[in-house]
């Protein structure tokens, strides 16, 4: 079996890049058709909710000293029961999601980029390219994560900061003007997108194994992709004001259309595009490690490479299955945190208790 | 267009286990083509214009109730 | 035929040595008489020995002054022959060893064993330029074909004692002289003695060049088109290499010189930039980088906007680029296509093409045909400018093992972006890095020191520092993550 260790630097660019890799495009979008141009006030409570989950996370990972998440679950609830837990938790989460973050890139790149080019196409080129990363195994990938690391902040910075002078602080008042209520409902959402997710991490272990060490990992990408996504929403909403941007599918996309500069410096949104490719990149390679490690291990496999190419395939259709048409997109939006939440909020919780039990028991 | 991608995809399986097989990973291959079949049955039914069920479907009747509640609740 | 020895007469040595040599007309046995009384017999290959030495050195020594009755091997050695090395050789099969390196071979009559004399002369081009790696300033010798010549030129700039010299025979039929040239305490012992290992187990029977024993000396196989070996037939990157804990590798036969290991950054850094000023090395080397991109991207970017992403120009640019396209019949893809295969065909025909013609070729195939080319409305002048500043840029990677992985790819980048735009490129930027990120040589990852970063290792890496920062010594790879 290949080493599978991961520097901090490496984890830590590798998650950041997987948060950006969800909801980048849409954020903006959802935040304000629901909080309007409090929108960003949304994000700072996500973020804060974020913290607190980290901090349930990190108690589970103190109770895994160091043992794989997928065996530590086994020994939990015991073998059979652990491995149905496993079998349904990798298909409906993790795997899931990667199908779904598929079709988002499909559905993306036909609407704005190539309307021509048939989608299972992309969902075969992307996923040929996945399953070969994530055969590489995860060192490989934590190392391109850190060269392309910098490309992708390069290019956020270039589609982004040239809008800061056309910013108008105007549109974000009034502040609370429909109350807290609608702040907290488009906070629902986003929790769900990226963030919950972080309860995949604990797949990935830090190389000297301090619990304190991977918890800083987390917090710090958590940050960091916060505070961007925060930058994204106040510019969105100051740039454009909160009505269009609500109407606007993919606003982060169409603000940096308004950038122009004597009219030869415009129209880089293919760059900010790009951006979003890579990030969705290691999005989809994240999650399809995940699927492939714990079914591997629900089924007692030596190696998890053995379920890519098979995962691939399934992927591949049930991206072009989930949803019928992108009118759909809107109200499936609306009920996946709560689905999210199952995995993301209560199982860690739960799973956090029970090991707390075992360990006073076993006291 | 499917089939040319699942050609694909089974010379890809196709090179692998041949790979497995030499390190005698008999589970592996066994549960790997297990999943294979059901994706490659998933192709096929897709060719022949089979309505496949989605999961966001099943999701969104379980769901649906909740969501409601907790947004007349914040609204 | 291996451990025998000879017979005490001489008549009938001289008779097996013709014969195993198959009375080639250029084997020469060369009859004398010293010490009154005593018949010898000299065997060497004509062409391979320094006739002149051979004249003073060793037939003027030993008809003069060997005394009567007193010769035997000993004192032959000891005290008559003025020549170079001197061993007593027991076998036939040493004996030819020595005839093939170019020494000689003396034996009495009566005595059993025979003495070698080294003693090489044969023709050697002299020291000259490096052809495919030159510099502005800086040294401007380079490898030659004959081993000794070369690993003395590493000496010269290397004079420490840890320098050490390890020689092999590689190659059955050649019998090629193999040294391996490494720092003591800086190079990896293991890596050493791995390639000490290969080498000795190679079953080869020809040994002509470096690519011989590249294939061979990897312990695990990897798929790539990217080098992890690096060449080169300008001492002062051997000696550099050697110095920052690098192995070396001279074949016997071939000015080129191999390093392992070898990563990413050693075929993007130049010679030459350490010769000049750090400012200035600094700028040449981002251009390189921006070179590299060009040389990767250009066609491809080119393809994707004109296919997918008319819009990402500039309104004026694209009624040009339109107006242009408009006569071409070929959609863009097909005319990068084409264009750039022309351009690697002229490529490979001026390296071939004799001296007197390849000034006309590049003047016809460059502007003659590009131009005609554009005018018959086969491709737009604006992909010809394309594949004319792509070109050029290749050339400024300064290690050819290099620019061939970069041509080849940016044709699956062409392919890429004609089916799916900046999409596509995107995806091929991302398994490129991916594949490099991957690839190890020697236990190195590939991408170090950028990947894994590691902020003490960054002292050379991008860019280099002036020489009064580095006063640590320079970096050296480590196997971590």
């Amino acid at each position: 079996m290949r080493s599978e260790k991961l520097t901090i630097r490496q984890m830590t660019m590798w998650f950041i890049l997987y948060q950006l890799g969800s909801a980048f495009l849409v954020l903006p979008t959802h935040l304000a058709s629901v909080a309007k141009q409090d929108a960003w006030i949304s994000l700072l409570l996500v973020l804060t909710v974020q913290m607190m989950m980290i901090l349930v996370y990190t108690g589970i990972m103190k109770h895994l000293n160091g043992v794989p998440f997928e065996e530590y679950i086994q020994k939990l609830l015991g073998k059979w029961l652990g491995k149905l837990f496993l079998l349904l938790f990798s298909l409906m989460f993790p795997f899931l999601i990667m199908s779904l973050s598929l079709r988002d890139l499909g559905e993306y790149l036909t609407t704005v980029i190539m309307p021509e080019t048939p989608q299972e196409a992309i969902f075969a080129l992307m996923l040929g390219a996945v399953i070969y990363v994530v055969f590489c195994g995860v060192t490989t990938i934590g190392r391109a994560a850190e060269v392309l690391f910098f490309l992708v902040m390069a290019l956020l910075a270039l589609g982004y900061l040239p809008l800061l002078p056309t910013a108008k602080v105007s549109n974000l008042l009034p502040v609370f003007e429909f109350g807290w209520k609608p702040i907290v409902n488009a906070s629902f959402t986003n929790i769900a997108f990226p963030y919950i997710e972080s309860v995949l991490f604990l797949y990935f272990t830090v190389q000297d194994r301090k619990p304190e060490k991977w918890r800083n990992v987390v917090m710090k990408s958590s940050l960091y992709s916060g505070v961007l996504f925060l930058y994204v929403t106040l510019i969105v909403i100051t740039v454009l004001s909160p009505g269009v941007v609500s109407s606007l599918t993919f606003s982060s996309y169409f603000v940096v259309r308004t950038i122009s500069f004597s009219e030869f410096f415009e129209r880089f949104e293919v760059a900010v595009s790009v951006v979003w490719f890579i990030a969705i990149f290691f999005r989809m390679s994240l999650l399809m490690y995940v699927s492939a490690r714990g079914l591997a291990s629900v089924f007692q496999l030596g190696n998890y490479r053995s379920l890519l190419i098979p995962l691939g395939v399934i992927a591949y259709v049930l991206a072009g299955v989930v949803w019928p048409n992108t009118a759909v997109l809107v109200t499936s939006y609306r009920i996946w945190p709560f689905y999210a939440m199952i995995f993301g909020i209560i199982c860690p919780i739960l799973i956090w208790i029970l090991g707390q039990v075992k360990k006073n028991a076993a006291n | 267009m499917n089939m040319i991608i699942l050609l694909l995809f089974l010379s890809g399986a196709y090179v692998q286990y041949r790979a497995l097989l030499k390190q005698q990973a008999v589970r592996d291959i066994v549960v790997s083509s297990c999943f294979l079949a059901v994706g490659a049955s998933f192709i096929l039914l897709k060719q022949f214009d089979v309505p496949l069920p989605s999961p966001m479907k099943g999701i969104e009747n379980i769901f649906k109730p909740v969501e409601t509640f907790v947004s007349r609740l914040l609204s | 035929m291996t451990a025998e020895g000879f017979s005490p007469l001489l008549h009938a040595n001289m008779e097996r040595m013709k014969l195993l040599m198959g009375y080639s007309s250029d084997f020469i046995v060369r009859e004398l008489v010293i010490a009154g009384n005593k018949k010898t017999a000299i065997f060497f290959l004509d062409g391979m020995v320094d006739k002149t030495e051979l004249q003073n050195g060793v037939i003027s020594a030993l008809l003069d002054r060997t005394p009567v009755d007193s010769v035997n091997l000993q004192f032959l050695k000891d005290q008559v022959l003025d020549a170079g090395e001197v061993q007593v050789i027991r076998t036939v099969q040493a004996a030819l060893e020595q005839i093939f390196s170019g020494s000689l071979f003396i034996m009495l009559d009566g005595t059993v064993d025979g003495l070698g004399v080294t003693m090489p002369g044969w023709e050697d081009r002299s020291i000259t330029e490096s052809k495919t790696q030159s510099v502005v300033r800086g040294p401007q010798d380079s490898f030659t074909e004959t081993l000794r010549t070369n690993t003395t030129l590493v000496r010269r700039r290397v004079k420490d004692t840890r320098l050490r010299l390890i020689s092999l025979r590689v190659g059955k039929m050649t019998k090629t002289d193999v040294a391996v040239m490494y720092m003591d305490g800086m190079a990896d012992d293991k890596l050493v003695r791995q390639l000490i290992g290969r080498l000795q187990a190679s079953k080869q029977d020809r040994v002509l060049e470096g690519e011989y024993l590249e294939e061979i000396l990897h312990v695990k196989k990897q798929v790539s088109l990217f080098p992890t070996i690096y060449n080169s037939d300008r001492p002062d990157s051997i000696a550099a290499g050697i110095m920052e804990g690098k192995v070396a590798l001279f074949v016997d036969g071939t000015p080129f010189v191999m390093l392992t290991p070898a990563l990413f950054i050693d075929f993007i850094q130049s010679a030459e930039d350490y010769y000049q000023s750090p400012l200035y090395s600094n700028l040449i080397r981002m251009l390189r980088y921006v070179s590299l991109a060009i040389c990767l991207l250009a066609p491809s970017v080119y393809i994707a906007l004109t296919t997918f992403h008319q819009d990402m120009l500039p309104t004026q640019l694209l009624l040009s680029l339109a107006a242009q396209r408009e006569g071409v019949p070929l959609p863009a893809f097909i005319e990068a296509l084409l264009m750039e295969a022309t351009f690697e065909i002229l490529r490979e025909a001026g390296i071939r093409m004799p001296r007197t013609i390849g000034q006309a070729v590049s003047i016809v195939g460059t502007i003659v045909i590009g131009q005609a080319a554009v005018e018959a409305s086969i491709v737009s002048a604006a992909m010809v400018i394309i594949v004319a500043i792509t070109a050029i840029a290749s050339f400024v990677i300064p290690s050819y093992s290099m620019s061939i992985p970069i041509r080849i790819i940016r044709f699956v980048f062409m392919a890429l972006s004609a089916s799916f735009g900046i999409f596509g490129l995107t995806i091929g930027i991302i398994l490129l890095v991916v594949h490099l990120s991957h690839l190890k040589s020697f236990g190195i990852p590939y991408l170090s020191p950028a990947a894994p970063f590691h902020a003490s290792n960054q002292n050379d890496a991008i860019f280099r520092m002036p020489f009064w920062r580095s006063s640590k010594g320079q970096t050296r790879q480590d196997k971590s993550s």
